[in-house]
């Protein structure tokens, strides 16, 4: 039995499911999607940018991010920043991951309330 | 610093080609700045080789997948998952009954032809089968993509446990049978007024003359108008093959159809051309003295009208008895 290729396998389902809530978290400052994936990376999320792009276009046209170019600089990068509506989906996001975590945990160590 | 390069720009154009055009330019746009950016990270002050350009295009993975990724909408297909299961349920009960009709109504058109060479009566025979059928797929097909375009509902299957629809009562229940009927009836009708009018005939046994109960020319001139029956037709009878069961969508579907076919029933009758004259004449010839029948025959067109509307208006009646109203649409 190969452990190792259903642990990956789990892995990315459970990232695949925080990877929103993770892209929202960075971008209440404006940032560019390439800034994006090097800082989660750096965080020891791993992404690809060809996941990340279309993502952030998605949540563009849900109407979490809103985006525009820079072309000031000498190249033109296109900067994403949260809307209102996704600051408040980000805090409510949030708040149930924080409590299913600690849910979680507890019956992780073996510590939920219930008949033994 | 700005890369111009062959291989990019054909890498963005992969990707891009098949979205809508103001996202085409924007995403290429971001893709070109995300590639410079992956270079200048991978060669820094450096000038990027061949090589480098490769293996970051190949970093950010296939253009086919990048492409999917970004065209991930329900609007590319022309019928959806949404509908596919019904649209292929449909074909396959569509075109056996279709190719079944249009193999009988070639056998009895050229019932009176006996003089045709066997060869160029299968070359007829395989050739409208063939055209028949495709004309009833381009139908049913065009039928499920404006469904899908108009996003029209016709799930059987509602989202919400309490939209199911209750257990249909003997009477609300279409059965498979009666729609193939429907369906080969609508086929034997077009067909058989397209391609053989002239096989609906009179025989005058003591003098052994034929005479075409039709005006073949008129009828052959109003092709489209048995078109539009023959359509109506097998479209009324699709929505109940959806459902299976008389609900309000079959229920408004036949009223629009048959209000639809009886319009251009009366339009097709009205004018004294689709009965063939010389019938009328020669047939009451025949029974002179007797005033009822020479009086049906001079009002022949109407009386097929008053036919046709009975049996277009019947079957409204009988479809509006059976729906249920007290479920929903679906």
């Amino acid at each position: 039995m190969d452990h190792n290729e259903i642990v990956t396998g789990l892995m990315l389902e459970l990232r695949r499911g925080t990877l929103v809530m993770l892209v929202l978290s960075q971008l209440e400052q404006p940032m560019y999607g390439y800034n994006l994936v090097k800082n989660l990376n750096e965080n020891h999320i791993a992404i690809e940018a060809n996941t990340l792009y279309p993502l952030m276009r998605r949540l563009e046209s849900q109407g979490l991010l809103v985006s525009e170019w820079e072309t000031s600089a000498n190249k033109p990068r296109k900067y994403y920043v949260l809307t209102p509506d996704g600051k408040i989906v980000l805090e409510k996001i949030k708040t149930h991951w924080y409590e299913s975590i600690n849910h979680i945990n507890l019956i992780l160590e073996g510590e939920y309330d219930g008949e033994k | 610093m700005m890369v111009k390069n062959d291989l990019i720009e054909r890498y963005i154009y992969a990707v891009t080609k098949d979205l809508s055009r103001q996202t085409r330019e924007d995403v290429s746009k971001e893709l070109h700045s995300l590639i410079i950016d992956m270079l200048e990270e991978r060669c820094g002050e450096l000038k990027p080789t061949e090589h480098d350009i490769h293996v970051v295009l190949t970093e950010l993975g296939q253009p086919k997948e990048l492409a999917e990724k970004y065209n991930h909408d329900e609007d590319k297909y022309l019928i959806g998952p949404t509908y596919y299961g019904q649209y292929k349920m449909t074909l396959k009960i569509v075109l056996p009954c279709v190719i079944l009709g249009m193999v009988v109504s070639s056998l009895i058109g050229y019932i009176n032809e006996p003089d045709i060479q066997w060869y160029s009566l299968v070359a007829e025979l395989v050739g409208s089968t063939v055209g028949g059928t495709f004309f009833a797929f381009s139908i049913v097909t065009l039928l499920f993509a404006i469904f899908q375009y108009k996003k029209i509902d016709i799930d059987v299957y509602p989202n919400s446990l309490d939209d199911l629809p209750a257990v249909p009562k003997e009477k609300e229940r279409i059965s498979k049978k009666e729609v193939i009927f429907g369906i080969g009836f609508s086929v034997l009708f077009m067909t058989l007024f397209l391609m053989a009018p002239q096989i609906f005939s009179v025989v005058l046994t003591q003098e052994g003359r034929v005479i075409p109960i039709f005006n073949i020319e008129f009828i052959r001139s109003t092709w489209y108008i048995v078109i539009i029956f023959g359509i109506l037709g097998i479209v009324r009878e699709i929505f109940r093959l959806i459902h299976l069961r008389y609900n309000i969508q079959v229920m408004v579907v036949t009223i629009i159809t048959n209000v639809i076919s009886a319009f251009f029933a009366i339009f097709w009758l009205r004018n004294d051309h689709v009965i063939n004259p010389v019938m009328i004449t020669e047939l009451s010839n025949l029974f002179v003295g007797e005033a009822f029948i020479v009086n049906l025959l001079s009002n022949i067109q109407n009386v097929f009208l008053c036919l046709i509307l009975f049996a277009l208006v019947l079957d409204i009646i009988i479809t509006v008895l059976n729906t249920n109203f007290s479920g929903n649409m679906k």
